[in-house]
Formats: structure tokens, C-alpha cells, sequence
């Protein structure tokens, strides 16, 4: 418990998890495992949390799922990409760099 | 499209699916996770434990996934109907036609399904309904028939009598009451199986004679006459002049077989009474188990030959008693009337479904641009579809609200619309049932017209198409002009039938009555329990007081009103003319009418004299016969001086013809006249009178102080029924009228949508085709023939729906045989004029968008 971890912050899950998603499709558990590699365990999600994330992307239509096979031979259940998440991806990551700009332009003065 | 609206319905409604899936991929997760927990060198149940720990509150995930799925899919619907709504209101003259196609086409629907529902679906108010029976016969069955039938018909429970109609006064109450009493066997109200509200029934004790003196209210009659008293229960009362003890109160849904009464009093079982004085016009009776009508049917036919012969009835009186089941009995008058209703309903929603589906063909075709746009911005066919099918949802959801809207009011109404006398009025509502089938007709219209923007293929070729540079007018053309077809030849149906209820009006109304109905006023006074000469010295002040009133011409009494649903008959004998053995007698309806009845009602006397005060109770006994009494009785010969006696018309002499008069349609416009004879009143006073005066002015204008002047000769004496003889008329025409009515209503209704939908369509060709109309006025064509253009086109699909509806409507109308009257279904001048007319409005309405086409200059167009 070296690295102090950081709360996810509200809505941010499903963003990341779109994110996640443009390089390919993949499983709930392997989208967790992502977030703990890449953000070197920074952030620190509620593995229980992505699987609300992700059917709440899925009812919007911005992910489409089916079953499949892991790579450690168990069923789970792949997520893509659709059309339609590729553009909420590009306007939501639009937002938040405005936001993130904006936030960082108010707290960088002194 | 459909699969996403499906899939996200399913998954509001059953979330069972998603929460297997999801249970399934929670599994896998903490088996994925502990497997790394142990790779990493925890011992299995630690692994296991520590993948628990780090997932958190399972089920609340379990909640969380649900409900954000839930959200979703609400957020997604909301999403679209938010949208469709914006979308409806930027079109409101779309938006406005088509709520009120489906709002008009689905009230109709309603309002009809209502009412069979109320009568011909739900079972009539008694326990095991389809057991009660009625048997009948065309002349009569009386006490003695009922005790055979006890005795010898093994098909029934219970057997016993039910004669409706017996006016008696009712005094006590002020002012005096004419009543409708209805005499009955001891065991009526165990056959029809209703309970009194209060008290009891009567039972077979009654029946004895000597203790029938007691009756039974109805609830109406007890409100009316005792304010609700319970205390008249055990009471007696005085009912033509004789006292009757009140046992008990029926409620007010007693409305037994087709015959209503105000109370009832039991039928003294005296099987040795003389037939005509217990003459019960219907047996009522409950079958046994395993008894059907066609089985007692069989039986009759054993059973009523042998009454035949033993009561020494005419011949073929045997094959005159039929059975009837309860409920055909009630509702079969009705049934032909609800049947072409309801299919009249059924063409006008499928008439406003097919406007609604070119309004929305032609709606979509114009949008394709805007489909297009988005198409190009990246929405998939998936939701163009989506946004489409919600439009045609929320327009069929708040159609069908409007409709119900609609239909509650006019069941409001119903009562003031249906004829007199229709079953079960009252019952008429919009149940849970209606609604419940309102409901699903109104998905399944919606359904209907939302397969039509899909015709044009999905909104992806649509964009194709247009990136191409391809017209796409041209295939959705044709598909507007089938719906357009179709339309049209629902409106010649419903026109049809329209027109065939009109001149149905027409003829009755054409149909000779026999009498000058005009300013005059009829009213039923009853003086009860007076001796013969008692009611000649009552009748002769009442005419006199009545007579010498300013205003009135003339003033007569009758036995029987005309169209009074009353008629007595009797068998006819010539003096001289023996009858063969085993012949029937000739049968005549009778009259008992004062001296200036045939004046005052304007009957014609075509040969004879008419009756005079001469011919009083001293004089020799004399009749008057009407056109088809001399015709039937005396063909060929001079009826006048024969001499004939007619059972109680003559009292069982025999009377001189002194006169033949005018055949007047006593029971009914559409029934022509029978034999009928005239007695003076003088020579037979009967106890039931009508009254009829002729008045110089508006007949019902005068109805108070000829009341007011009836009344004051013996106030005991009940008045009831008091009309001006043409509103009488008008009353026996509400049936055909109420169907007129609704068909008319139902036909403009059609009209109306058929034209918005011929203006529509044209007026959007010609928006299409307004280049090559320029490039035509550049090169020289005048406006007529521009004009013509336009015009051709809408009458051309005008043309097509006539051509196809006009033998549908020929195969339909054959329905409705036994609602016209005086022309055939097929009648050819309704058949030429529906046509004319429909094409008529079909034309103007066509000629409205020429406006369109001649407007402006052609430069103007090409350069756009």
C-alpha cells in the first residue's frame, strides 16, 4: 500500500472504459486489469463498479457485447466498440480535455 | 429497427435475462481473479476471498447494473419520444391530420365495441341464461296449455307464464297511476332466478285463485310511487279498483325477457278458464341439464299436436309453437343492426389507418432529406428507424388516448341516440374489457400504418440514393397511390351503406300511414274499474269537455292507438258462410272507436257511411271494415250489408259492414296493413282507450290544458303517453334513423379523410413534378391542360379505389338486408350516386394543389 490511490471520479469510469475499448475488444476483468496497469494503481476502481459501467454503455448503444472465450479458456463477455461509442468517445474526451484545461489554467495560477 | 425498440423493451420488462448474463460474467471476473491471486502464491481460499474483498458489495453491483440498465433504456425512450414530439409539432398540419384520423376512426370503434359488448357479449343478468327459454306461439297459449306442458314436457325444471303489458290504474298515489303490470305464474321468479331486494316473491300458492290478490313492485315504480317506503311491504294497495298485498320488490335490472313491467301479479292457474281471458303471450321455462332448444324443439313437436287436438285449436296451430333461447329472444332484433355497425366501424379505422399511413409515406418521402443529413452525420439506419417508429408510436399513443376521449363522451350520449325500447341500455359502458380491446386496437392500427414508411425501403438507400443523385419519388409513388386506392374504396363501402339507410329513411317516410297524422294529439287514458255504462257516460263528458275547447277541430277515442304496440284480433265469421271442418277462421285485427275517430285521424271511408252517435248501444250491432279486410274476407264482392261477427269485437253477434275505410299500418311503417274492423265505441266499451284530437295549431302546445280538461272528468283516471301523433312516428323510425346516423356519421367521416388523403397526395406530386410543369408552361401549355395534369392524377387513383369498392360494397350491403326498407341492398340509384359523389370530392380536391402548379412565374421554378 506504498502508492497513495486516487477515487475515480464521477463518470470518469465510463470515458476510461471507452478509452480502453478503442484499441480493441475485451472482457470486464481484463478492462480492470488495464485501468490497474496503465494508471501504475493510481486510480483505484470498485472492481464491482465496471460492470454497471459497462451495461450502462451497452443500453445507450455504445458498446456491443457478446460471449466468448478468454485467453484463460473461461466465458466471459466481450465488449466493442460501436459506431456510435466511437463518437461519445471523441466528444467526451473533447469535453474533458476543456475541462481538464480549464480546471488546470484556474489551479496552475498562484 | 424493430430488433433494437424489441431488445430494449425486453430488457425494461424482463430483466431476468440481463441478470443471468450478468451473474454469468461476475463468475468468470472473480474466477479470473482469484486464478491470479493464486498464480501469485495465495492458497486457493485466500485467493478466493481476496477477489471477493477487492470486488466490493456484490449485490449492490447487482442493483447498480440493473438499474443503470434500466436508466438507459428509460433515458433512451425518453430520449426519442422527446424527439418525435419536437418533430410532430414543427409539422402541425401533419401532426393535427393524422391524431384525428386515428382519434376519429378509434372513438368509432370504441363507441360501437361498447355497446355490443353491453348487449351481445355479456351474458343477460341471470344465473345460467343459456337454460331460460321462452315458448311461444303466433296466436296464443293460455292456462291450459301450461298445465299440459307441466304435465307432459320432460325438458324442463320449471315451467311457467309471462304476459306482459296489462294496463291497470293505480290509485293511492296522487295523482293515479297507469301501470304496467305484467301477470305471471307462481313460479316466474324462481325461473328467471332474480332475488326481491326486499321481501319475497310469490310461489305456486298464488297461482290458486283466490289468493292471487298480491304483487310484486318494481324497484322504479316503488321509488316513483312510495319514495323508497319499505314499509309498503306487507301493505296493500289498490290496483283497478281491487286490492293486491305487496310481498316484496324486484330491482330495477328485472327487466325479464324483452318485456319490462312496473310490477307484477301472479296469473290465477284456472286451467278451466275460457282460453282468451288467461291469454299468455309467452311460456317461460328453464331446462333441465343436458337439455338443449333443439332437443325441447323435438319434444314440442310430439307435445303440441296432441294439445292440438285436445284444446281443439285450428288447424296447423301445432307447427305455430316454436322455442326460443332467452338471449336470442332479447337480442336477436338488435344483432343485424350491431353486425353492420361494427363492420361499418371496423372500414372507417382501416380507412383512417390507410390515411394516416400516405400522410406519414408522404411525410417520410419529404424528410428524406433530413434523414439524409443525418444519415451523412453518422446516425445508422438502426436509428433513423428508431426515430421514425417513435413518431408513429406517439402519434398512435396519443390517437388512441383522444379516442377514448372521444368515446366516453359519445357512450354519454348513446342513450339519446338509441331507439326506444334497445336491450340493455342502461348496461351500455366502457368496461375494462373495451378498454382492454381498445388498447390492443389501437397497437395494432399502429402497427398497421407504421409498416408504411418502411416501404420505402431503410433511410441507408434512402442516402445512397440521394448521394447518387437518383430521384426517389418514384417508388414510394406508387405504394401512396395503392394506400390512396385503398381509401377510397373503403368510402365507397361506407357510402353504400349510407346511402341505402337514406333512402330507407326516405321510403318509410314515403310509406302511405293510412292517416293524416298531423295536428294530432294522442294521449292513453285508462278509467279502471267502471261497468260498461259507466265508461260510455265518462267517454261522452271527455269528448264533449275536449270538443268545444278553443283549438280543437275534433276529438275521437280508440281501443288501440296506431303504432301503440298494442293490437287485439279476433276470428272472423260470414253469416251464411259455414267454415270447413279442420279450416282456420279468418282472423281481423278490431278497433273500438267513437264516431269521429275516422274524421279526426283522416281515414278515408271509401264506401258506407261512417259511424254516427245513432249507432249507440239500442241500435243494430254494425262494423266498419278496412281495404284489406274486404279485399281478404269479400274478393270480389260488395262487402257493404254482409253481415259478419267477429268473436269479442261483436260481442259473439253478428254485425251489418255499413262502411269499408282506408288501410292504416298499425304495427309498424315497414309492415303493411292486415284486416282490420271498426266497432263503435258505443257498442262495445272497452276498457283501454286511446284518445285522439285534431288541433288547428302545434298539437304539442296543447298537450296541458287537454290533459288538464281529461283529468278533471275523473282525476282517478291515469293519462299517460300524451305525443303529437307525428312525434309517435318519428319514434318508430328511430331505429332505421339511429343507424342512418351513425352510417352517415361513419360515411362523411370516411369522405373527409378520403379527400384530405386525394389533396395530400396531389398536392405533393405536384410539388415534386413543379420542374417539369415550368419547363411545360415555358414551352407553352396553358393552364387548363396543366390543370388536367394535376386533376388526372388524383382522379385516376379516385377511379381505381371506386372500381374496387363498388363490388365490395355490393358484397357487404347484403348485410344490411334486413335493416332497409322499400329497396334492395343492391339499389341502383345509391349505387350510380356514391360513385358521382366520391369522385366529385375526389376532383376538388384535386384541384386545390393546381393552385400550386399555375401559381408564379415557370422561370422562377426552373432557376431554383
Amino acid at each position: 500500500m506504498g502508492v497513495r490511490k486516487t477515487d475515480m471520479l464521477q463518470g470518469t469510469l465510463d470515458l476510461v472504459v471507452l478509452k480502453l475499448l478503442q484499441a480493441g475488444p475485451d472482457h470486464g476483468w481484463a478492462l480492470t486489469r488495464s485501468i490497474q496497469a496503465i494508471s501504475r494503481g493510481v486510480l483505484d476502481i470498485n472492481y464491482g463498479t465496471m460492470y454497471p459501467a459497462l451495461r450502462r454503455l451497452e443500453a445507450r448503444g455504445w458498446v456491443r457485447a457478446w460471449w466468448a472465450v478468454s485467453e484463460n479458456n473461461r466465458r466471459v463477455r466481450y465488449y466493442e466498440l460501436t459506431a456510435s461509442g466511437r463518437r461519445q468517445l471523441t466528444t467526451e474526451r473533447a469535453t474533458w480535455q476543456r475541462f481538464s484545461d480549464a480546471l488546470g489554467r484556474i489551479l496552475g495560477t498562484n | 429497427m424493430f430488433r433494437a425498440v424489441s431488445r430494449r423493451v425486453v430488457a425494461l420488462f424482463t430483466p431476468r435475462r440481463v441478470e443471468q448474463e450478468l451473474d454469468g460474467e461476475l463468475a468468470a471476473h472473480l474466477a479470473e481473479e482469484t486464478a491470479r491471486h493464486i498464480a501469485r502464491g495465495m492458497t486457493p481460499a485466500d485467493a478466493a476471498a481476496a477477489a471477493r474483498r477487492e470486488f466490493g458489495n456484490l449485490g449492490q453491483v447487482r442493483e447498480d447494473a440493473r438499474d443503470s440498465w434500466r436508466i438507459a433504456a428509460l433515458d433512451n425512450l425518453q430520449r426519442h419520444l422527446r424527439f418525435a414530439s419536437r418533430a410532430l409539432m414543427r409539422r402541425p398540419a401533419f401532426t393535427a391530420t393524422a391524431l384525428l384520423s386515428i382519434a376519429l376512426g378509434l372513438a368509432s370503434a370504441i363507441t360501437v365495441y361498447s355497446v355490443i359488448d353491453a348487449t351481445l357479449l355479456r351474458p343477460l343478468p341471470y344465473p345460467a341464461p343459456e337454460q331460460l327459454v321462452a315458448i311461444g306461439n303466433d296466436q296464443f297459449l293460455a292456462n291450459r296449455e301450461v298445465a299440459a306442458l307441466r304435465q307432459q314436457a320432460q325438458s324442463y325444471t320449471n315451467i311457467g307464464s309471462f304476459s306482459p303489458g296489462w294496463l291497470f290504474p293505480l290509485t293511492g298515489p296522487t295523482p293515479a297511476l297507469l301501470v304496467n303490470a305484467g301477470k305471471v305464474s307462481g313460479n316466474f321468479f324462481e325461473i328467471m332466478g332474480v332475488r326481491p331486494i326486499l321481501g319475497a316473491g310469490f310461489g305456486m300458492s298464488a297461482e290458486t285463485p283466490g289468493n292471487h290478490r298480491v304483487a310484486v313492485l318494481g324497484e322504479d315504480l316503488w321509488n316513483r310511487a312510495y319514495h323508497r317506503d319499505p314499509a309498503i311491504v306487507g301493505q296493500s294497495i289498490t290496483l283497478d279498483s281491487r286490492p293486491y298485498l305487496v310481498t316484496g320488490i324486484m330491482p330495477r335490472a328485472f327487466h325479464p325477457i324483452d318485456a319490462g313491467a312496473d310490477l307484477w301479479i301472479p296469473m290465477a292457474m284456472d286451467p278451466s278458464d275460457q282460453p282468451w281471458a288467461s291469454a299468455i303471450t309467452l311460456v317461460v321455462a328453464r331446462l333441465r341439464p343436458g337439455a338443449s332448444v333443439a332437443t325441447a324443439s323435438a319434444e314440442m313437436r310430439m307435445i303440441a299436436p296432441r294439445m292440438e287436438k285436445e284444446f281443439q285449436h285450428t288447424a296447423g296451430w301445432a307447427t305455430g309453437v316454436t322455442i326460443q333461447g332467452a338471449e336470442e329472444r332479447a337480442l336477436g332484433s338488435v344483432r343485424p343492426v350491431l353486425i353492420v355497425l361494427s363492420m361499418a366501424v371496423v372500414l372507417l379505422l382501416l380507412t383512417a389507418t390507410a390515411n394516416v399511413a400516405n400522410l406519414l409515406l408522404v411525410r417520410t418521402t419529404e424528410r428524406r432529406q433530413e434523414l439524409a443529413v443525418r444519415s451523412s452525420l453518422g446516425a445508422t439506419a438502426r436509428q433513423l428507424g428508431a426515430l421514425v417508429l417513435t413518431e408513429c408510436l406517439l402519434l398512435g399513443i396519443i390517437g388512441g388516448v383522444l379516442g377514448l376521449v372521444g368515446a366516453f363522451a359519445a357512450v354519454r350520449t348513446l342513450p339519446h341516440i338509441l331507439p326506444a325500447g334497445f336491450p340493455r341500455v342502461a348496461e351500455i359502458a366502457i368496461s375494462g374489457r373495451v378498454l382492454v380491446g381498445a388498447a390492443i386496437l389501437t397497437m395494432l392500427v399502429c402497427a398497421l400504418f407504421a409498416i408504411a414508411p418502411s416501404l420505402l425501403g431503410t433511410a441507408e438507400n434512402v442516402g445512397i440514393r440521394l448521394r447518387s443523385g437518383r430521384t426517389i419519388a418514384g417508388g414510394g409513388a406508387r405504394t401512396r397511390g395503392l394506400f390512396l386506392a385503398t381509401e377510397v374504396a373503403l368510402a365507397v363501402v361506407l357510402l353504400a351503406g349510407a346511402a341505402l339507410m337514406g333512402r330507407t329513411m326516405f321510403a318509410l317516410g314515403q310509406v302511405d300511414r293510412g292517416i293524416r297524422s298531423d295536428h294530432v294529439l294522442t294521449m292513453r287514458v285508462m278509467p279502471g274499474g267502471k261497468t260498461a255504462d259507466a265508461r260510455r257516460v265518462y267517454w261522452t263528458e271527455v269528448l264533449e269537455r275536449v270538443r268545444h275547447l278553443p283549438g280543437v277541430r275534433s276529438a275521437a277515442t280508440v281501443l288501440h292507438l296506431p303504432m301503440g304496440g298494442r293490437k287485439w284480433s279476433a276470428n272472423v265469421l260470414v253469416d251464411g258462410r259455414p267454415v270447413a271442418p279442420g279450416a282456420a277462421p279468418a282472423r281481423s285485427a278490431w278497433q273500438s272507436v267513437s264516431p269521429d275517430y275516422f274524421a279526426t285521424v283522416g281515414i278515408p271511408v271509401v264506401a258506407g257511411r261512417p259511424f254516427t252517435t245513432a249507432d249507440d248501444a239500442n241500435a243494430p250491432k254494425v262494423i266498419a271494415v278496412n281495404g284489406v279486410f274486404a279485399a281478404k274476407i269479400f274478393p270480389g264482392e260488395n262487402p257493404i250489408g254482409k253481415r259478419v261477427s267477429a268473436g269479442n269485437a261483436t260481442g259473439g253477434d253478428t254485425a251489418t259492414i255499413v262502411a269499408v275505410v282506408g288501410n292504416v299500418r298499425h304495427d309498424s311503417l315497414n309492415v303493411p296493413a292486415g284486416a282490420e274492423l271498426y266497432v263503435p265505441y258505443a257498442q262495445n266499451p272497452v276498457g283501454a282507450t286511446g284518445v285522439v284530437i285534431r288541433t288547428t295549431g302545434e298539437p304539442a302546445a296543447m298537450a296541458g290544458v287537454l290533459r288538464d280538461q281529461v283529468q278533471a272528468v275523473d282525476p282517478a283516471a291515469p293519462i299517460t303517453d300524451v305525443r303529437a301523433m307525428d312525434e309517435v312516428y318519428a319514434r318508430s323510425m328511430q331505429r332505421p334513423r339511429m343507424v342512418l346516423v351513425l352510417m352517415g356519421v361513419f360515411a362523411s367521416i370516411a369522405l373527409l379523410l378520403s379527400a384530405i388523403g386525394v389533396y395530400g397526395v396531389v398536392a405533393y406530386g405536384v410539388r415534386q413534378r413543379l420542374r417539369e410543369i415550368g419547363i411545360r408552361v415555358a414551352l407553352g401549355a396553358d393552364h387548363w391542360s396543366i390543370r388536367r395534369l394535376v386533376v388526372g392524377q388524383g382522379l385516376g387513383y379516385a377511379i381505381l379505389g371506386v372500381t374496387v369498392g363498388l363490388p365490395i360494397a355490393l358484397a357487404l350491403t347484403r348485410f344490411m338486408r334486413g335493416l332497409v326498407f322499400g329497396i334492395a341492398t343492391s339499389d341502383a340509384l345509391s349505387f350510380v350516386v356514391v360513385p358521382v359523389v366520391l369522385l366529385l370530392i375526389a376532383g376538388i380536391a384535386s384541384m386545390l394543389p393546381t393552385r400550386i402548379a399555375v401559381r408564379g412565374n415557370p422561370t422562377d421554378v426552373l432557376r431554383e
